[in-house]
């Protein structure tokens, strides 16, 4: 049996005898099993009644994915254009510094404010989430260009737009790549803040954790996280394969 | 180096260790939620200073934004006694997170369902169709609603319903994200002096005399110590006469602790009761609620286990 198999199933194991034996109450560590018959019941009955949990994850993934497709549209074209000029790189840089720190939590009020409650104001929290580890590997992307590359196409006789298409994007790619990876997980990170409040059509999965969460099952809070945890980890895959297709020169 | 450096690692964690003491016994830890009206007698008890003329030391443990959050603290033996939604604490009690006991109600109704001042809603038949917020699921105004609905020959399905906190649902009222929110006082009260919302219905007509929050211990405390549960006890009901006794008194009290303007305590107190004692029968009723939605697994709930539930004097 591989070791990465062998690992996790001795902490199952272990976990489920603790259960078994006591050591943990079973409202406050539910054991294995128990988060099993949680995930089964979360599939067949749902919750709230009625909402199963693969309406909830392809509501989870509609708003991370309309969160992530507007970052990435905003935060690459900005990340080259500032990448490959300096001066924009340094006016906008304490502007993207000041801004990032800030916990998307704290936006909701305004997301709601600005956006109402439902698919906008939970995009928008996603979106902020995403946004900015893209820009940034993007940014770093073009800096990181050889500049002896751009040299040698400009000896070539390689206009703006054919060093940028030839030379800068190509270039820059690998790392708008690692930035999407790392800003689609931080928005699904978010996801359960972006579904904190305000979910009209009912369905989402930090929605169905936030439910649980207050009816103190947490069987089903753990149930929601593996849930959140492996359609990410999908979804890292998803990329990581187009990734490799993508950059099949590397 | 590399001794000096486990050295110093050993003395941190020594240091650690000894500072988390064994907890004071004779200090009670107080849970409340911040702002919640409702919870009026603990805010006056404690300001007046009814714990300590009881003889006992009340340090205010935990404020909590939500009942479920408290829940979990109690859970987490960080609190001794609490005030706290019905809801929140049944289902943490019989999902196994917390084990308390309910010592008293500490008010009946005090919540209201709300549409736009300018708006064609008249009566609940009217919601058929309409997007209400609740506060939560298996929350008492979730049960409310339900309720109301089933008195109007409607069901739950018969509107969309979405889930928001009580701050919230004014603005979303107002900008017309929402058609109607069903909320604990002073919600209700806050948007009626805003003019832009009036009540549809409130709590007292869809379940006269209905529960809302209770006071709970944790059951080891019960047990260790019964003396105390009679003192908390005689603490709260001194704090709902003093309520009753000096109303412009107790509505300073709300304002220091509420923050909220005068005029909305004025209007929300009118529509509270609160009250000591038990009421067994509504609390099956809303045990059995919980129930039928499967918010509490069908199996942790026995005839035993739900009078377990309350303190016995």
């Amino acid at each position: 049996m591989k070791p990465k198999i062998i690992f996790p199933a001795l902490i199952l194991l272990l976990w489920q005898l603790c259960t078994l034996l006591g050591f943990f109450s079973e409202g406050k560590v539910p054991s294995p099993l128990q988060i099993l018959a949680a995930l089964y019941e979360l599939a067949i009955y749902g919750l709230p009644q009625g909402n199963t949990l693969l309406l909830h994850c392809l509501s989870s993934i509609e708003r991370v994915g309309i969160g992530f497709v507007l970052a990435l549209a905003a935060a690459i074209p900005l990340g080259i254009i500032c990448g490959a000029s300096r001066l924009l790189r340094e006016m906008l840089t304490p502007v993207i510094e000041t801004i990032r720190p800030i916990p998307p939590l704290a936006w909701i009020p305004l997301a709601i404010l600005w956006f109402g409650i439902g698919l906008k104001s939970a995009a928008f929290i996603i979106f902020l989430g995403c946004f900015f580890p893209i820009l940034l590997s993007t940014m770093s992307g073009v800096v990181s260009v050889d500049p002896v590359l751009v040299s040698a196409a400009q000896t070539l006789g390689a206009s703006r737009k054919q060093i940028f298409l030839k030379v800068l994007l190509p270039g820059s790619t690998p790392s708008i790549y690692t930035g999407l990876r790392i800003g689609l997980g931080i928005g699904w990170m978010t996801l359960v803040a972006a579904e904190f409040t305000g979910v009209k059509s009912g369905y989402g999965l930090g929605y169905m954790i936030m439910t649980a969460r207050d009816i103190q099952r947490s069987d089903m809070v753990i149930a929601g996280m593996a849930v959140i945890g492996l359609t990410g980890f999908v979804l890292d895959s998803l990329l990581r394969m187009l990734e490799s297709r993508a950059l099949r020169w590397r | 180096m590399k001794t000096k450096t486990g050295i110093v690692t050993a003395l941190c964690a020594i240091f650690f260790f000894c500072s988390c003491g064994k907890k004071d016994e004779s200090i009670l830890r107080l849970g409340y939620l911040q702002s919640d009206l409702h919870h009026l007698p603990a805010f006056v008890a404690l300001d007046k200073g009814f714990f300590a003329e009881q003889g006992l030391t009340v340090q205010v443990g935990g404020v909590f934004r939500a009942g479920p959050e408290e829940m979990s603290a109690f859970g987490a033996g960080e609190l001794d006694f609490g005030y706290v939604g019905q809801a929140p604490a049944t289902a943490a009690y019989f999902n196994g997170v917390a084990d308390i006991q309910f010592i008293a109600l500490v008010n009946r109704e005090g919540s209201a369902i709300v549409t736009r001042s300018d708006g064609t809603l008249t009566s609940v038949k009217n919601l058929a169709g309409k997007t209400v917020a609740i506060p939560g699921h298996a929350t008492m105004q979730d049960f409310l609603l339900r309720r109301a609905l089933h008195n109007s020959g409607m069901n739950f399905q018969d509107i969309r319903p979405i889930v928001l906190k009580p701050p919230e649902m004014l603005q979303a009222l107002e900008q017309k994200n929402i058609d109607a929110y069903i909320a604990w006082q002073p919600y209700p009260a806050l948007a009626l002096t805003t003019q832009s919302a009036r009540v549809l219905m409130d709590s007292s007509d869809i379940w006269n005399d209905h529960p809302c929050c209770v006071l709970i211990a944790q059951r080891s405390l019960c047990t260790r110590q019964p003396g105390s549960i009679k003192k908390i006890h005689a603490a709260h009901e001194k704090a709902c006469d003093f309520i009753a006794a000096h109303p412009d008194e107790a509505i300073a009290i709300a304002m220091k602790y509420t923050s909220m303007d005068r005029s909305v305590l004025v209007e929300a107190l009118r529509h509270i009761k609160y009250t000591g004692g038990l009421d067994k029968t509504m609390s099956r009723e809303f045990v059995d609620f919980l129930k039928n939605q499967n918010y509490i697994k069908n199996t942790a709930y026995t005839d035993e286990r739900f009078l377990n539930m309350f303190f016995n004097e």
